[in-house]
């Protein structure tokens, strides 16, 4: 019943700066802090599911008997308006108003 | 505060008497009265709640055909769409965001006559499991208001036990319609996964998100779940799935009913918890024929928990990419020459919460490039093992007993400061939701020396949710609710 492959746990600053990057968060130093002390407990803990013999299929959905995706046919989307209003930045005509890219 | 529940039976009879005006009058009265100390409220929609009574008032006196939930009052969690109204999800990033459409659990209460009095508080994005991490409001447990009410549906549970409404439209990703009905004396059910249409629910996880009731009694959740299960070609998940009357033969049982206990259900629980349920379980065996309980052991559950955070990190990692204060979220304005990345890290900075950037942060570790293998794709093929396993347990029983969470409702504070404490909680919910079953909790009584309410929860197989109801009804008849707790 079990199997005990290494597991990455021991977050260092350097993957967690750059996980932060991926994810789009800036983080003071007291979070990066916080974050690697719960992180590392939080994992420490959960490599457990190392003990499962685990050869099944990747399970993405409960429904895996059929097809849970709907055809690719356009449809319309509704309140366009009302969406619009919700931009965090927006243009007096109702675009999106976002940050240079370059 | 005196905790009250108001019954459907008592409520239908009001409604039939005296129509929908004086109830809805009767919840805001209380509302006002009471809400200071319980916090359950995002927003109360008094003069919304006012117009659809006076509309269902004159539908009523014209002699029109009315819905399922006619005369009922509903609250509605506040990660859920209400066209015209904010939706926040109790975090700050969408303080100000209006929901430009409903969704269509609420448009099919809306259909059936129910009348929406209000948004509920929850744990900012559904992270949490005593309603605590809200951004917004800070949520009292109604029984005691030093304890948390349990969450991430803490307004709902908390809004249902105060007497605030009679049913909530609540939702449930790991345990946050179980936990809180069973933290503040209420009922609930998880549905099966696919049994509710997920549009207009902001997403947590998609592959365990799933809309359903908490009620003050088990005919409250059965009528609220008839009204808004049902396939939606808005989401795929729902194919295949009929409409049912859950209300109906909601006090028979099966001739014959196979009960399985897990004996890692008690394993950790508080003695006071294991033994009002054990006794209830008892008292089931023996007061209805056909019912055979028997002890047995589910090794695989113990993983169930870091199966389902793990998952649960991966996807709510992905899902919350979108909140980026420009499609939505915290409006940025002035870009002093940061660039887009820059001003996305800011914004996301300031909108959100610890928990969930830790959530957020742990999601991108375990999902990315180096580590996807030996943490996500390892917890995917896991679940898929539990899937199995509780495919093997539901050809011997027919439905699984324990106890909803292993303690009573904690004091505030007593764990907003350990993450993995919180997680471990759940212990007992997150099963269900890996399989997708259907999982309800209903009250078992009063711990003996905590006087807080325990509750019991009730697992079916796939598809299975009348018979959790029929048997959630059972120990309700058991342990009758009763108007004052």
């Amino acid at each position: 019943m079990t199997t005990k492959p290494p597991t990455p746990t021991g977050l260092d600053e350097a993957t967690i700066e750059r996980i932060a990057e991926i994810a789009r968060l800036t983080l003071t130093p007291e979070e990066r802090e916080r974050f690697r002390k719960d992180a590392n407990e939080i994992l420490e803990s959960f490599a457990k599911i190392n003990e499962i013999e685990a050869k099944g299929s990747e399970l993405y959905y409960l429904r895996s008997g059929d097809n849970p995706l709907r055809d690719d046919a356009a449809v319309p989307s509704g309140d366009d308006v009302g969406i619009r209003s919700q931009f965090g930045g927006r243009t007096p005509e109702g675009l999106m108003k976002a940050p240079k890219n370059l | 505060m005196k905790p009250f529940l108001s019954l459907t039976p008592a409520a239908r009879e009001e409604f039939a008497s005296s129509g929908a005006a004086p109830r809805v009058e009767k919840f805001l009265s209380r509302i006002t009265e009471s809400e200071r100390e319980v916090g359950a409220f995002v927003d109360v929609y008094s003069d919304w709640a006012r117009e659809q009574s006076a509309a269902l008032d004159r539908k009523r006196a014209g002699g029109k055909p009315l819905g399922k939930l006619a005369g009922l009052v509903v609250a509605v969690k506040n990660s859920v769409a209400i066209r015209g109204k904010r939706l926040t999800c109790s975090s700050k990033m969408l303080e100000r965001y209006v929901a430009p459409y409903s969704a269509t659990a609420v448009e099919r209460i809306l259909f059936e006559d129910g009348i929406i009095i209000g948004s509920t508080n929850l744990d900012e994005f559904c992270c949490g499991s005593d309603c605590s991490r809200s951004a917004l409001v800070q949520t009292h447990n109604p029984h005691d208001v030093t304890r948390v009410p349990g969450g991430s549906s803490g307004g709902s549970a908390a809004a249902v036990s105060a007497g605030f409404c009679d049913l909530t439209l609540s939702e449930d990703t790991g345990g946050s319609i179980r936990c809180p009905a069973s933290f503040c004396g209420a009922s609930g059910i998880h549905p099966t996964y696919g049994r509710v249409s997920r549009y207009g629910v902001a997403d947590m996880a998609m592959s365990f998100d799933q809309l359903g009731p908490i009620s003050s009694d088990v005919l409250g959740s059965a009528l609220l779940l008839s009204a808004i299960s049902g396939e939606d070609s808005a989401d795929p998940t729902t194919n295949g799935m009929g409409r049912e009357d859950f209300s109906k033969d909601l006090d028979s049982l099966p001739s014959k009913l196979r009960v399985g206990v897990p004996k890692q259900f008690f394993a950790g629980c508080e003695p006071g918890v294991s033994s009002l349920v054990w006794q209830r379980i008892k008292e089931l065996e023996t007061r209805f024929d056909g019912v055979e309980v028997s002890e047995f052991d589910f090794p695989l559950l113990s993983y169930a928990l870091p199966v389902y955070y793990l998952l649960v990190f991966s996807e709510f990692s992905s899902a919350m990419q979108k909140y980026d204060g420009l499609k939505y979220g915290l409006a940025w304005s002035e870009s002093d020459g940061r660039d887009l990345v820059e001003v996305v890290s800011s914004v996301r900075a300031r909108g959100l919460g610890p928990e969930v950037k830790r959530r957020i942060l742990l999601g991108t570790y375990i999902t990315s490039k180096e580590y996807r293998e030996a943490w996500y794709s390892k917890a995917l093929r896991a679940r898929d093992a539990l899937v199995k396993e509780f495919t093997r347990v539901f050809s011997s029983y027919d439905v699984l007993l324990g106890p909803t969470m292993p303690m009573v409702a904690w004091r505030m504070g007593e764990k907003s400061q350990d993450p993995l404490q919180m997680y471990l909680a759940d212990v007992l919910t997150v099963p269900a939701n890996c399989g997708g079953l259907p999982a309800g909790s209903v009250p078992a009584g009063m711990h003996g020396t905590e006087k807080m309410p325990v509750g019991l929860q009730v697992i079916g197989a796939t598809g299975a949710d009348a018979l959790v109801l029929q048997v959630m009804r059972a120990f309700e008849r058991l342990a009758p609710a009763t108007q004052t707790v």
